[in-house]
């Protein structure tokens, strides 16, 4: 198995942007899922960002994974769990529409009464769309940036150089680790480990992870003191580094426009919440009259 | 292991051994990310959560900081679900909490008395760690899922999973680290 990044080089315009760019329109779109629980608003927000996705060009055999994760996490504990069981409406909303009650549970003198009303419903689809809109920004940033670039962007972000250098380095480090452990799981697995055992419990598993973790661990942290010596005897952080690939880097018209774009979004739905008179959450009671 | 003085130093030493933990980190996520717990959101049975705690105790809070914080971020790249911030803090705090130790006098840890320090530290970051994202950033930052919900459907599950990975792990990665400590004269 071999540890790559999902990074797809390309030549679409999302591909073109410079690395700051997309990380400030995901910044100012997830701001902006914030400030409303309108559904209108979410949903118009989510196409936004949707319209952003399909502009990065990615393939759907790449993607699948994140977009299944983050439906289930919508679906499955945002919508079917967590609004069934704990949703609430807000407090100033007083129409009751109900969908269906939960059995009463009595126990004693504590009774247990559960209805789902559609004013509920609503803030659930609103919560439902936030991790949509938010996964349909980071995804054209993960896949369409080159992970070596990364310490490059949060240089020019105002990030110290050391940190800077340490998220660099440790995503040139990911092959080789990535290598030393599946070399460890044959060398354990010649000696007759294994990982699962049946009926061995979840104790039991995080147990018989131990001989992959430790000498995986061990070994590269052994190697690290080797690395440290070198970089001092190079005179490290004793002035500041020069990044070369920083000159790549140059905000470009779409750049501006983009973020432009996604700023004038979050005024306007600041000022959607804040001074219409529909504020935050909206409920069309007319529908279930 | 770190004292008090220098606790929070950031230098050559701590820029290799953050990049080393977060790698680690990344690349233990992504093969574990496979072992997913029954019932629960996105938690996995993660062994690894062992390392940012491991990383805080030996070399300080920043390194676990950085360990936990961008080796979530590298095992999420890795395995292609984007990028979920909250849980990068949370993962973050699982790193530093730990590293904390010498403020209650701890700087090695050789006793069983300093064992049981350790695993305690790992079982406080583990909760306090996920209570980030579970039951703050979700329910009030994000506001995707209601207080009671995250409580229920994030913070138990993954903290008593981390809770219970920590207490397991951390104590046999220190032996370990110990002994190579005493075999290589470091």
């Amino acid at each position: 198995m071999l540890a790559t990044f999902k990074y797809l080089p390309g030549h679409s315009l999302i591909h073109r942007l410079d690395p700051r760019t997309k990380l400030a329109a995901f910044v100012l779109v997830m701001i902006a899922t914030i400030v409303v629980d309108d559904v209108r608003v979410l949903l118009a927000l989510f196409a936004l960002s949707f319209g952003y996705y399909l502009l990065a060009d990615l393939p759907w055999r790449s993607t699948w994974k994140a977009w299944a994760v983050v439906l289930f996490f919508a679906v499955v504990i945002i919508g079917l769990i967590n609004v069934t069981l704990f949703g609430m409406a807000p407090t100033y909303i007083k129409s009751f529409h109900p969908i269906f009650s939960f059995p009463t549970i009595k126990i004693g003198s504590f009774v247990l009464e559960r209805t789902v009303t559609w004013e509920i419903a609503f803030v659930g689809f609103a919560r439902m769309l936030r991790p949509l809109a938010i996964m349909a920004m980071i995804l054209p940033f993960t896949f369409t940036t080159d992970p070596y670039m990364y310490g490059v962007a949060f240089r020019r972000m105002g990030l110290s150089d050391g940190v800077a250098f340490a998220l660099d380095l440790s995503l040139r480090y990911v092959p080789t680790i990535a290598r030393d452990f599946f070399t460890t799981v044959d060398a354990q697995r010649a000696r007759g480990y294994e990982l699962e055992v049946k009926g061995g419990g979840i104790v039991n598993m995080i147990r018989r992870s131990a001989p992959l973790i430790v000498p995986v661990t061990i070994n590269s942290i052994a190697g690290g003191e080797e690395v440290v010596e070198a970089m001092e005897l190079r005179a490290f952080g004793v002035g500041p580094r020069t990044w070369t690939a920083s000159d790549t880097l140059r905000f470009q018209l779409a750049d501006y426009v983009v973020m432009g774009f996604f700023l004038l979004t979050l005024i306007a739905i600041i000022g959607l919440r804040y001074l219409s008179p529909y504020g935050p959450y909206w409920f069309p009671a007319q529908w279930f009259e | 292991m770190m004292d008090k003085n220098n606790l929070w130093k950031f230098g050559t030493r701590e820029i290799v051994y953050s990049a080393i933990g977060a790698a680690l980190y990344g690349v233990l996520n992504w093969v574990f990310n496979n072992l997913t717990l029954p019932g629960s959101t996105l938690v996995s049975i993660r062994p690894p959560v062992v390392i940012p705690m491991f990383m805080g105790i030996v070399f300080g809070p920043w390194v676990g900081l950085f360990t936990g914080f961008v080796g979530n971020v590298i095992g999420d790249l890795l395995s292609g679900y984007g990028f979920f911030w909250a849980w990068d803090v949370g993962n973050g705090l699982l790193g530093l909490i730990p590293g904390l130790l010498p403020y209650v006098g701890i700087t090695e840890i050789k006793t069983g008395r300093d064992y049981v320090y350790a695993i305690v530290a790992c079982i406080v970051a583990a909760f306090v760690g996920i209570a980030f994202p579970a039951l703050l950033a979700d329910p009030f930052i994000l506001r995707n899922i209601d207080f009671n919900g995250g409580l229920t459907t994030e913070f138990l599950p993954a903290g008593i999973t981390d809770a219970v990975n920590g207490a397991i792990l951390t104590p046999i990665l220190l032996y370990a680290w110990n002994a190579y400590r005493a075999r290589s004269g470091r």
